[in-house]
């Protein structure tokens, strides 16, 4: 078994590459794979975004990955400099920057790019999904 | 062929950039990572290919659009320890420039800055591009 760092750079909404990331994620935990991080980066950040609010019969991929970091209790940081210029914010970044309340989904943190440089070291596989 | 990395004390972790400096945030994203991993000393090597290129070309400035000009950034890599950036020769001759031609900004801040190292630039061909590569810890695309 393996253990994988994944760096998901896309949004919701770009072709391919935060839906292919979550159903990697998904197919590697339902291998026994260990998931070290998942590290949400530039726009992937919004897959954390608790304001977005897709069409009925488009899936709801910011909820799956809550559901999925809630299920497999994941480790899923948000890149701090990514996130403050998307507006994805957590209640105490919102305060800070008086920009309203937050929208950071809950099973998701906030942090910077030293959890993305242990990650990588700390994984024996670093797959990085970007559009 | 050349082992590019055997310098290094553990394998690198290599950044590849192949985006313009002005097509979005990705160029200066994937600066701000690379320093990121050479701040905790993490073996970093940093190459431009396709459109990546183009971040070296000379004389850019963004203040008259108000926004950031990527070449300050570039002048400060050699003071987290970058010193080299890769540039694919293959790229380059795409866009028609020839290595010598690239006046590197980069270098020229880090010299006003009084750098000890200022940034060199070295041009590769993708076959030892892949070496690096199959040498490395992890690949990153901008």
């Amino acid at each position: 078994m393996s253990s994988f760092a994944i760096i998901v750079r896309g949004s919701p909404f770009q072709p391919q590459a935060a839906l292919s990331a979550y159903r990697f994620a998904c197919a590697a935990l339902a291998e026994g794979h260990e998931i070290k991080r998942l590290f949400f980066h530039e726009d992937g950040v919004y897959n954390a975004s608790a304001s977005i609010v897709p069409s009925q019969d488009e899936l709801h991929l910011p909820r799956a990955w809550q559901t999925l970091i809630s299920e497999y209790q994941l480790d899923a940081v948000v890149c701090v400099a990514s996130a403050l210029k998307r507006g994805v914010l957590d209640q105490q970044e919102a305060q800070r920057y008086a920009a309203g309340s937050g929208n950071l989904l809950p099973g998701f943190v906030i942090s910077g790019l030293g959890q993305l440089v242990d990650a990588t070291l700390g994984a024996d596989r670093v797959v990085s999904f970007a559009p | 062929m050349t082992d590019e990395t055997s310098t290094f004390p553990s394998p690198p972790v290599v950044f590849l950039s192949s985006a313009s400096a002005w097509s979005g945030s990705a160029a200066s994203s994937c600066l701000d990572t690379a320093m990121s991993f050479a701040v905790f000393d993490v073996p970093v090597v940093l190459v431009l290919h396709g459109a990546g290129v183009l971040q070296l070309l000379p004389e850019q400035n963004g203040d008259a659009l108000q926004l950031k000009t990527l070449a300050r950034t570039w002048g400060a890599l050699s003071l987290y320890g970058i010193h080299e950036v890769l540039v694919e020769a293959e790229s380059l001759q795409g866009y028609g420039y020839a290595p010598d031609e690239l006046l590197c900004s980069a270098s020229r801040i880090a010299e006003q800055e009084d750098s000890d190292e200022p940034l060199r630039l070295r041009s590769v061909a993708t076959t030892e591009l892949a070496a690096i590569i199959a040498a490395s810890k992890a690949v990153f695309t901008f």
